[in-house]
């Protein structure tokens, strides 16, 4: 992936957390409907799951973006200070960064914006897509010898 | 030399205002997030301030001593000293019953108090409802109080924010009407007791944060509530109901997502109307008076997005048509009441907030 231009290892890292994160908060929304005895048709459940993948775009996707970046940049300057393997440090930042954006917007504005993450087990799940995007970004990155 | 130049933007608008039907004039400012208003016999009101005060109008001059003696409660995000009613023997009495938010940030919830006005102090005071599962969001606290006929007392408690699936489970107050008797105790007619895992003193649920709440001459119960991003809704009460948030709604979440793909299910009440994009309606009120002719049995609803009051012409439990109204005024208008000599009063939405009172431009 040495074509791959650093910038875009992030872009990619982020359009992978946001594509996992679309599609678990609209399935955990789903569940619950479920939960209040309707019925969720296949096809209702794909219809919801690119509405969301659409309608989520402008914040979830400028969420993600922050928090990776501010994430990263952590990542490679405790990587430089302190030591250690690359790849822990992003995967670290991956898991890490999303709840710990989402709990700093609840601490300000009281509540939760991205329903998915109300839950413990919704948070986790957010928290393993940030995983993902990290991993995605400590992939492409190691392909290139950075 | 504030007040005064206040004063005289005002005026210029009412020189706007006057050329409809109607002329709004200040009747006070300065009023840090009034919320609602109570009139009382002898021609003083009430009015609540969402930071925490009491505040008594007389001879419309606005006191500058607060009614003392409030309780202890919890003031932050859309928290704090909410509606006000009289008891319906008031007269007898001095009793009434005032919604504020209790507890902490961490843990709050939605609480309901009776007490005596006596002068200008708050005695004999009883808690007499509290939400029973606390929260950790300062939003969506409903608050809105009124009286059924039988002297039964209506709550609206909201979901909280982050709590909206209990909206749907009978066993907390989450999103729920609540209906109790005036000392607290528990009607033997709810449509829930004796139903296993739910809570006695529901009314109705499936709500989101019911902000507008109405008993109109005819007995009809009116309960209006805030939607997301959209579906803001006036329902129809009946005991028992489901009124279905958040498995059945007109509105997308904040977030760009669906709360539900579905806006209809079996068992589930559907709207009266709803408002979609958003007015964030708030204050409810049903004009009987005799000053506006032409405004008799209608509804009035303020509104805090659209900054506006909407008139509601009804005919046989549906909305005819509607008027967007004082949209002149440009302010968020969180409470919209009819005194008993027929004018409308109006309460501002703002740190520096005003109570108003409408009027025909011609006597």
């Amino acid at each position: 992936m040495k074509f791959i231009p650093p910038f875009m290892h992030f872009m990619f890292a982020v359009l992978t957390t946001y594509l996992l994160a679309s599609m678990v908060g609209t399935q955990l929304v789903l569940a619950d409907i479920l939960s209040f005895g309707l019925r969720v048709s296949l096809r209702d459940r794909l219809l919801a799951t690119v509405h969301d993948l659409v309608g989520l775009m402008p914040a979830l996707f400028l969420l993600i973006t922050g928090a990776f970046l501010v994430a990263f940049v952590v990542a490679a300057l405790c990587r430089r200070f302190l030591g250690g393997k690359q790849d822990w440090w992003y995967l670290a930042a991956g898991f890490t960064s999303l709840p710990a954006a989402l709990m700093l917007i609840k601490y300000f504005m009281g509540a939760t914006l991205f329903a998915a993450a109300r839950t413990s087990f919704g948070m986790l799940l957010i928290a393993l897509c940030g995983l993902a995007g990290g991993w995605v970004y400590t992939r492409l990155s190691q392909n290139r010898g950075v | 030399m504030k007040h005064l130049l206040k004063v005289f933007l005002l005026c210029l608008l009412l020189g706007t205002a006057s050329a409809g039907e109607y002329k709004i004039e200040l009747v006070a400012d300065g009023l840090s997030y009034p919320w609602a208003i109570a009139f009382l016999p002898d021609g003083d009101m009430l009015v609540t301030e969402r930071s925490g005060q009491l505040r008594r109008i007389s001879n419309g001059k606005l006191q500058q001593q607060a009614i003392g003696n409030l309780p202890d409660m919890f003031v932050g995000g859309q928290g704090g000293l909410m509606d006000i009613i009289l008891d319906p023997d008031f007269a007898l009495n001095q009793r009434l019953y005032i919604s504020l938010s209790t507890g902490t940030k961490s843990a709050n919830s939605t609480r309901v108090i009776s007490a005596r006005l006596i002068e200008n102090t708050l005695k004999d005071i009883n808690i007499i409802f509290t939400a029973s599962t606390s929260k950790d969001t300062p939003h969506h606290f409903g608050g809105r109080l009124a009286f059924l006929p039988d002297q039964t007392l209506l709550i609206t408690v909201g979901e909280g924010f982050d709590y909206r699936e209990k909206a749907q489970s009978l066993d907390n107050h989450f999103g729920k009407l609540i209906r109790i008797n005036k000392d607290g105790t528990i009607p033997s007619d709810n449509p829930f007791i004796g139903r296993e895992g739910a809570l006695p003193e529901i009314w109705s649920y499936g709500h989101r944060n019911p902000q507008g709440l109405l008993v109109s001459a005819d007995g009809t119960v009116w309960l209006h509530e805030h939607g997301p991003r959209g579906g803001d809704e006036l329902n129809i009460i009946e005991p028992g109901n489901n009124y279905g948030w958040p498995a059945i709604s007109f509105g997308m979440d904040y977030s760009g997502a669906y709360v539900t793909p579905y806006t209809e299910a079996p068992g589930m009440q559907q709207p009266v109307i709803h408002w979609t994009p958003s007015i964030a309606p708030s204050g409810f009120c049903e004009y009987t008076g005799a000053v506006f002719e032409n405004w008799k049995g209608n509804l009035f609803v303020a509104t805090l997005a659209e900054k506006s009051v909407r008139r509601l012409v009804m005919q046989g439990g549906k909305v005819a048509s509607q008027e967007i109204l004082f949209t002149e005024l440009d302010q968020r208008i969180r409470e919209v009441r009819a005194s008993a000599d027929g004018y409308l009063y109006l309460l501002t939405d703002s740190e520096d907030g005003q109570l108003l009172r409408v009027s025909p431009s011609v006597n």
